[in-house]
């Protein structure tokens, strides 16, 4: 067992260092230059100034040295200075993370709860509109752009109704709408995979088996379709991380509120690099870090992975 | 030792299939028919659109969907209709080209990791995860801050991002078709490699790939959309269909039409690949 | 008890009864819903069961029994109906009952023992809550009671681990450590009738029989009536007191096991008794000589060519690195020489590794020691082109005719795969090959054209037996050829071989789980236990004068089952 999950954690290491190698070399490729970049582009600073800040940037040193100190800083978490505004850009993240985290877990709590509903009243149910429809649902959640959810609640929930606010408050009423926003999207996703996957649990022998003993579908679905079930939804849920991540991003900007998004898109639009990359670093050590998680849960939901591990 | 199979003989089809396909996939092939129009739309912009999409003419703003504009008018009274019709050639031909680069990418290293194995496959699996780890519209960010904007770093960075799913799928199904017994009674039988490949092998994973197209068409049409409203992409006042989302936004109370016209446009071509995608994915049971 | 026979008389009742039968089904009608259109499974069925009596309903795949099991507790899939007619239990007509009254009688007065063993029981759940949970539900025990029970009821099935077993996971135990389980779990709500679906169709023969024995033994001991539905005639005209045969969904003979192997007259009924293996098995052992064979050219003993050789064969199997490798030895020591012309036959059970040792003739696995000699060449290692020249010289037929060819092409592409390989001849004479070998399985030309799902098993495996002689090779390896297929196709394939072998001048490696068969078929047998052999011979040395005692084990199971 502490084989696996050693060889998990090293797995998880090596593809954050990969994740890593890959935005460097990326921002490295810029055909810009950083420098220019943070003096605004004025284009006629003295040759002096300018080759003073590169040095201090540290941009005049070959790519393996710069790679290898930046590992070693991005390895303490200090992902350098905003080209921008020379702050540090752990601060800006550490003061925007949490923002958008609270959004991602809670949409992540409505997907799995909305999500998991839908899926178990279809497969319930043996009235066939009933599941036409319910299915139905997901499919449609799938195709919807977050984006335009959130403007088409705004627009209902807002301005019609009134009842909540338009944009970035701080309390929980401003919570609602963006958290309903990207909940329902994600838990489209929940609902098919679960959805498919109870629905063939359904379906096998041992539903059979139960059957024949007398269990009715409520007991048949919970204690024994649910558990084998829900080992595709975990690593949905694994995999929605990265959605949830740039859903958080893409609502805050629909909503006016204080986050990572924000952050990350002045970034871009000033081709501030280590921002950008500090950001980037932080969500992929965040995807991996779930998905190791989502990994160690798996011999806890399936008996038959617990054997695998021992030996 | 398993419970015998019957020896009933069932004859062959009739001819007239084509026409009982047509009955059952009714809705598979609306879907298709729609995103043909949607094809032409994005060629030829011109037969579609009744107005000038870029032309202002602020006595006619506002109007709701109305003769002789059918989706209404935006804020300076440019028709709404129009610039739809001249937005699909901002965001289909990114979305394809993303879509063909994920699928291009994505098989090859697929296929590569799975034929060559051990090491190249470890190698190759690792690159895929750690892409993963990047959430997709953070990729564009980053190609976005390098490149500045631009459609070309979008669809590329899109494409890039993408391709993990071709690449796990392909790799599954290569591992999965060729310990398959038919085929590796092909082999007994003498059948040498590429044969084998080109006969049995590639038939067999085909159908989950073309399934995969389809729902990633839809999915680049989302993250491009995303891109579109947050501010990148094409210029203003080109349009732009997830820039007009935005613009829409910030008119909702006196024009509603504005936001939900683009956003319903993405729905609908995104459900419609999708059924396209569900229809290649159920005709996959071998 | 009386069943409805075609135009036959009831049969004389065997036991006395004080009431109305248990179980009794008159005009059964059951179809499915395929595509539009409805197939019908069952069509005026009737069938009678008394209290403590065991009767069997036998019949071949498409018969109609397994149906006729699942109607009974109501459980036909979704695009199953009830069309017509009445399934009396104890006085009620389960057919017009509501689900939920249905669902009272699941277990607490109908137990059912599933087909599959290996797919019949929860993986997330443990053994215990499962066994316990027809009590649960029915409310028949308290928790604490109702696991003291379940660890007795396991132990009652034969598990003599019990409180082990109740603790463990269904992926721990083997196949017959799980059938055992179901059997627990079907006697637990204390049923009047117990219904087992294909009880030994999953187990080895030693396993089948002890499992058999086991439930023969707690029916009676309790007094409960036992419904067995099975393919195999010779183990219900055994085991049951009352047999029913059934055909295409009708009921079309039935009486008392000694009416059925003696008396019958129904040419159905007497075609599965002359065909069922394990008959003939009990005939050769009782007479003590080789039952009718049809007379064959048997070549001399010191016939000089030995087409084929393995000395020492030895196959281990690695998996994990470092410390944590497994090994598996799945063949070890196995030697054997295939005359020209000649059946080899290798049989054993499941794990003997009769099959790696096909696989490694064929060269389809790497020999880990030992070597192989095709006439008189070594081809242990043999790679690259010499290994597709020894393609030409031996060829394989498999068990499964549905996984063997790919469902996209004709079947006359299947057929000339081997040939267009080795590129023999034009196009247009390989056309006029398949034709010849179509008709030399004794298949329709026009079938060349068709695909392989719109063909049976039957059908299909002639077809694969068509491709693999199609090159004309020395060597066919068959690996379970016919285990899949129903007895009476079995018969007929087996008959088609023959005659092939004769035509062809063929060579034939036979593996087989199936001891009658081999009897019946090969000039040599191999008994192959755990990766080695434990004995070899002509047929007559190894059935009717066993040495070894596995093989007098597998005797007794399979006469006995």
């Amino acid at each position: 067992m502490l084989r696996y999950i050693g060889s998990r954690v090293l797995q998880s290491v090596i593809v954050v260092l990969i994740a890593f190698t890959l935005t460097f070399f990326l921002l490295h490729l810029a055909p810009g230059d950083a420098a220019i970049a943070r003096i605004g582009g004025a284009g006629d600073g003295n040759p002096e100034q300018l080759a003073a800040l590169r040095a201090e940037l540290g941009l005049d040193r070959p790519w393996y040295a710069a790679y290898a100190t930046q590992l070693l800083s991005v390895v303490t978490f200090q992902f350098g200075e905003s080209l921008r505004n020379g702050r540090p850009v752990i601060d800006l993240i550490a003061a925007a993370l949490p923002n958008t985290v609270q959004i991602a877990a809670l949409s992540l709590l409505v997907a799995a709860v909305l999500g998991t509903t839908i899926a178990l009243l279809a497969t319930y149910t043996r009235v066939r509109w009933v599941r036409g429809v319910l299915l139905a649902l997901p499919v449609l959640g799938m195709s919807i752009p977050t984006f335009w959810l959130g403007v088409l609640l705004l627009m209902v929930f807002s301005f019609q109704l009134g009842w909540f606010p338009s944009f970035g408050s701080s309390d929980v009423r401003g919570l609602v709408l963006p958290v309903a926003t990207l909940g329902i999207v994600c838990s489209a996703a929940v609902a098919q995979v679960l959805a498919t996957s109870l629905l063939d649990a359904s379906r096998s022998p041992y539903a059979f088996t139960a059957m024949t003993k007398g269990a009715g579908r409520w007991r048949l679905l919970l204690r024994h379709c649910l558990r084998a079930a829900s080992i595709p939804v975990l690593t949905m849920i694994g995999l929605l991380t990265g959605a949830l991540l740039t859903g958080a991003v893409v609502i805050e900007m629909v909503f006016s509120r204080a986050g990572m998004g924000r952050e990350i898109l002045q970034g871009v639009e000033a081709s501030d690099f280590p921002v950008v990359q500090g950001i980037v670093m932080i969500c992929a050590v965040i995807f991996v870090g779930v998905n190791l998680l989502v990994d160690l849960l798996y011999p806890v939901l399936d008996p038959r992975m617990r054997r695998a591990m021992r030996s | 030792m398993a419970v015998p199979i019957s020896d009933t003989v069932r004859p062959p089809r009739p001819g007239a299939r084509l026409l009982a396909f047509a009955r059952r996939e009714t809705v598979t092939l609306a879907a298709f028919a729609f995103l043909v129009l949607i094809l032409l739309v994005t060629v030829w912009p011109g037969l579609f659109a009744a107005f000038d999409p870029l032309r202002a003419n602020p006595s006619q703003a506002y109007r709701p969907p109305s003769w002789p504009h059918l989706l209404g008018t935006d804020n300076v009274g440019r028709d709404l209709l129009s610039r739809m019709v001249f937005g699909a050639s901002a965001s289909m031909p990114a979305a394809l080209l993303a879509t063909s680069l994920s699928l291009v990418i994505g098989v090859t290293l697929g296929v590569v990791a799975a034929t060559l194995g051990r090491w190249v496959d470890a190698v190759i699996t690792r690159l895929l995860d750690s892409v993963l780890a990047i959430p997709g519209l953070l990729i564009v960010f980053a190609f976005l801050a390098v490149l500045g904007n631009g459609t070309l770093p979008i669809a590329v960075a899109v494409g890039l991002a993408g391709c993990v799913s071709f690449g796990r799928l392909m790799r599954a199904e290569v591992y999965r078709v060729r310990s398959l017994t038919y085929v590796e009674a092909a082999s007994a039988s003498g059948v040498r490699g590429w044969t084998i490949a080109w006969r049995h092998v590639i038939p067999g994973a085909i159908r989950p790939v073309i399934a995969l197209t389809a729902l990633d068409l839809g999915a680049s049409l989302l993250t491009i959309g995303a891109i579109g409203y947050l501010g990148f992409g094409v210029a203003p006042p080109a349009p732009e269909w997830g820039a007009m989302v935005a613009e829409g936004q910030r008119h909702v109370a006196d024009a509603w039409w504005m936001s939900v016209v683009p956003g319903l446009t993405f729905v609908l071509i995104i459900l419609c690949a999708n059924q396209i995608s569900r229809y290649f994915e159920r005709g996959n049971q071998r | 008890m009386s069943v409805a026979q075609e135009g036959h008389p009831p049969a004389a009742d065997l036991l006395d009864t004080d009431g109305g039968a248990l179980v009794g089904v008159e005009g059964l009608g059951v179809a499915y819903r395929v595509k539009g259109a409805s197939v019908d499974a069952l069509r005026d069925v009737a069938l009678r069961v008394e209290r403590g009596e065991i009767v069997a309903i036998v019949g071949e795949s498409g018969s109609g029994k397994s149906t006729l099991a699942t109607t009974i507790v109501r459980l036909l899939p979704g695009n199953g109906e009830i069309l017509a007619g009445t399934v009396g239990f104890d006085g009620t007509d389960l057919a017009r009952l509501r689900e939920r009254d249905v669902r009272e009688l699941r277990g607490r007065r109908i137990g059912f023992v599933p087909q599959d063993p290996m797919t019949s029981l929860t993986p997330t759940s443990r053994i215990g809550p499962q066994v316990m949970e027809t009590m649960l539900i029915h409310g028949t025990h308290t928790r604490p009671a109702a696991r003291v029970r379940a660890v007795e009821l396991l132990r009652e099935a034969g598990l003599s681990d019990a409180e082990r077993v109740m603790q463990a996971y269904p992926h721990e135990l083997s196949g017959g450590m799980r059938q055992r389980v179901l059997i627990a779990m079907a006697f637990a709500g204390d049923p009047d009738l117990i219904i087992a679906d294909e009880p030994t169709s999953a187990l080895d023969v030693t396993v089948a029989r002890a499992v058999m024995d086991r439930l023969s033994l707690l029916v009676r001991e309790h007094h409960k009536a036992l419904l067995i539905i099975t393919h195999d005639l010779a183990m219900a005209l055994r085991r049951a007191h009352y047999v029913v045969v059934m055909r295409s969904g009708r009921v079309v003979d039935g009486g008392t096991s000694e009416q059925i192997s003696e008396h019958s007259t129904h040419p159905y009924t007497r075609e599965l008794l002359e065909n069922s293996p394990h008959l003939r098995l009990e005939h050769v052992a009782a007479a003590a000589q080789t039952t009718p064979r049809v007379a064959r050219e048997l070549f001399a003993p010191t016939n000089p060519e030995t087409l084929l050789r393995a000395t020492g064969l030895r196959k281990v199997f690695r998996s994990g690195h470092g410390r944590a490798a497994k090994e598996l030895v799945a063949v070890d020591d196995v030697s054997l020489a295939v005359p020209a012309g000649s059946t080899y036959g290798i049989v054993g059970e499941s794990g003997s590794g009769k099959s790696t040792t096909a696989r490694m003739v064929l060269r389809l696995e790497d020999a880990t020691a030992g070597s192989l000699t095709f006439r008189g060449e070594d081809v242990t290692h043999a790679k690259g082109e010499r290994l597709r020249e020894l393609r030409r010289e031996i060829q394989v037929v498999y068990q499964s005719p549905f996984d063997s060819m790919n469902p996209r092409l004709t079947v006359g592409a299947i057929i000339d795969e081997p040939g267009r390989a080795f590129r023999l001849g034009t196009a247009r004479e390989r056309r006029a090959k398949v034709l010849s070998m179509l008709d030399a399985v004794q298949l329709p030309s026009g079938f060349a054209d068709r695909r392989p799902d719109e063909l049976s098993g039957g059908q299909r495996q002639r077809v694969a037996i068509a491709r693999a002689l199609s090159i004309e090779p020395a060597l066919v390896v068959l690996d379970e050829p016919i285990s899949a297929l129903d007895v009476l196709i079995q018969t007929q394939i087996l008959r088609l071989l023959r005659d092939l072998q004769e035509e062809f001048h063929l060579s034939y490696l036979f593996i087989s789980h199936d001891l009658a068969t081999v009897q019946n078929f090969a000039d040599y047998v191999a008994v192959m236990k755990d990766g080695g052999v434990v004995e070899s011979g002509t047929p007559d040395d190894v059935f009717c004068a066993p040495r070894h005692q596995y093989t007098k084990d597998l005797l007794t199971s399979a006469m006995h089952l």
